[in-house]
């Protein structure tokens, strides 16, 4: 009940920001009140969707009170929903604004006889377009994930600063002391977030830097990096959360990687940390394979909400595919350390034998606590006698245990794999606040 | 769980956020 009415009060202030200009704009509208329905109809679309631009950072900002609410992968989610209602809410505008007699030429950013209050406004919406389509086609374009996030923060910026000098300059609502208030507030908030998170958390990053002490090669075109804190007494995480990583040669650049912790979770006092990544191409395939042990890099984190401490049951119920097992690792290794005797079952999915990354310290565990493994082979081998084909509810319910409503239920793995269990769990009686997934495949 | 929990939090914030402008364009309308 706690986490809902949390939820509830942040999206409830988040809302408030967001159509705060539209109360100002209705309270205090000078001599811009009087037009038809559809233009004051189509200016308020436009400034909503300012608003909505300007407060996408904060979702992704990594503001640990809201990530900590919702987790942030489901903010990510939200982040990118909210960025195609901005781009529609644009659109209607746009579309509103010519029906109410503005001319379609000044739709032409080029054109030198356009106004640039317009001109502004016009390339902040060809901007926003450009975004959206390079996030949506981001993988099928293969564009790189460093180069898409430095990209991406550029032009979101970009069509922020355009709409706001385009609202500033052309809108009928700004002229009211009260909007351009409203404004020069949230300019503020949004700059010192901004500097907050984009320079004053990288430069202390860049004090606290952390030293590659082993690259091994796992199962699955995976590798473990092992890293230690240089100068500095590290961190401590929970089972299962996440940090980013930057391999770059300071913090300060924007290529950062999420990646859960593979390592068991230490109770007392910081020491090394590991990270497992799957061979994906770009970063992952090129430029972890060749960090040497030595080699400084950057982590920030811990992060998520993706927990084992934090969701207490009479067990846990575990399902990995593919490089998803990495932060089961972590649960695993740090319950056998703290010598919990819980009964935990691992739904252990992958492609083939040579696929399972860890199987071979999964197994280890099995003897030091109470693991049950059960494998789900895409393709086995022919005298398999495990689970065969993809994880379905039929292979979950015939190995749950008769409790299992009182399990807690932790989901990573490829989408496909996640939605059916999202789906299938709750069909077996499993009650939906038990159920935890974290999804990394976000763009 | 959550990803459903989003998606639903979306529709609602989405159907305000229009609601939210009609208003205000029949509230300042000539």
């Amino acid at each position: 009940m706690y986490w809902i009415v949390r939820g509830a009060l942040w999206f409830g202030a988040y809302l408030t920001l967001i159509l705060f200009p539209l109360i100002v704009g209705a309270v205090a509208h000078g001599d811009a009140a009087g037009r038809p329905f559809h233009t004051q109809f189509g200016v308020a679309c436009g400034l909503v969707s300012l608003s909505i631009m300007a407060f996408q950072y904060t979702m992704i900002s990594k503001v640990k009170t809201v990530a900590g609410a919702f987790g942030q992968d489901a903010l990510l989610h939200f982040h990118k929903l909210m960025g195609m209602l901005a781009l529609v809410l644009l659109m209607a505008h746009a579309v509103l604004m010519l029906l109410s007699g503005y001319p379609a030429e000044w739709l032409n950013p080029f054109a030198p006889e356009n106004p640039w209050a317009m001109r502004w406004g016009v390339i902040a919406g060809y901007l926003l377009v450009l975004l959206t389509l390079v996030s949506l086609l981001r993988k099928p374009l293969r564009l790189s994930y460093g180069w898409w996030q430095m990209s991406h923060a550029w032009l979101a910026d970009a069509v922020v600063l355009m709409g706001l000098v385009h609202v500033l300059m052309f809108g009928s609502f700004s002229r009211s002391p009260a909007m351009r208030a409203t404004f020069a507030v949230y300019s503020v908030i949004v700059l010192t977030l901004g500097i907050k998170y984009r320079l004053v958390r990288p430069l202390r990053m860049w004090s606290k830097p952390w030293v590659v002490v082993e690259n091994r090669k796992e199962k699955g075109d995976s590798r473990t990096l092992v890293l230690k804190p240089s100068g500095h007494e590290g961190f401590t995480f929970e089972p299962g959360q996440f940090a980013w990583i930057s391999t770059a040669r300071t913090p300060l650049h924007k290529d950062r990687h999420p990646i859960s912790f593979s390592s068991r979770a230490y109770d007392y006092g910081p020491a090394e940390i590991a990270f497992t990544i799957r061979d994906l191409g770009d970063w992952s395939g090129e430029i972890v394979p060749k960090l040497e042990p030595g080699r400084r890099v950057w982590v920030d984190g811990p992060y998520g909400v993706f927990s084992a401490d934090r969701e207490q049951g009479m067990g846990y119920v575990l399902i990995g595919g593919g490089v998803g097992v990495t932060p089961m690792m972590s649960i695993c290794a740090t319950l056998a350390e703290r010598g919990d005797r819980r009964p935990v079952i691992l739904f252990f999915a992958g492609r083939d034998l040579d696929s399972l990354t860890f199987d071979e310290e999964f197994r280890a565990l099995e003897k030091r606590m109470n693991l049950k493994i059960v494998y789900v082979i895409e393709r086995p081998p022919e005298n398999w006698k495990g689970e065969k084909g993809y994880l379905n509810q039929e292979i979950l319910k015939r190995h749950l245990p008769a409790q299992h409503k009182r399990f807690q239920y932790f989901i990573c793995g490829p989408p496909p794999m996640m939605d059916m269990v999202e789906k299938a769990l709750p069909a077996l009686g499993v009650p939906p606040q038990n159920i935890h997934s974290e999804r990394f495949d976000m763009v | 769980m959550r990803h459903e929990i989003v998606v639903r939090v979306f529709a609602l914030v989405s159907v305000l956020i229009v609601a939210a402008c009609l208003l205000f364009g029949w509230a300042v309308r000539g």
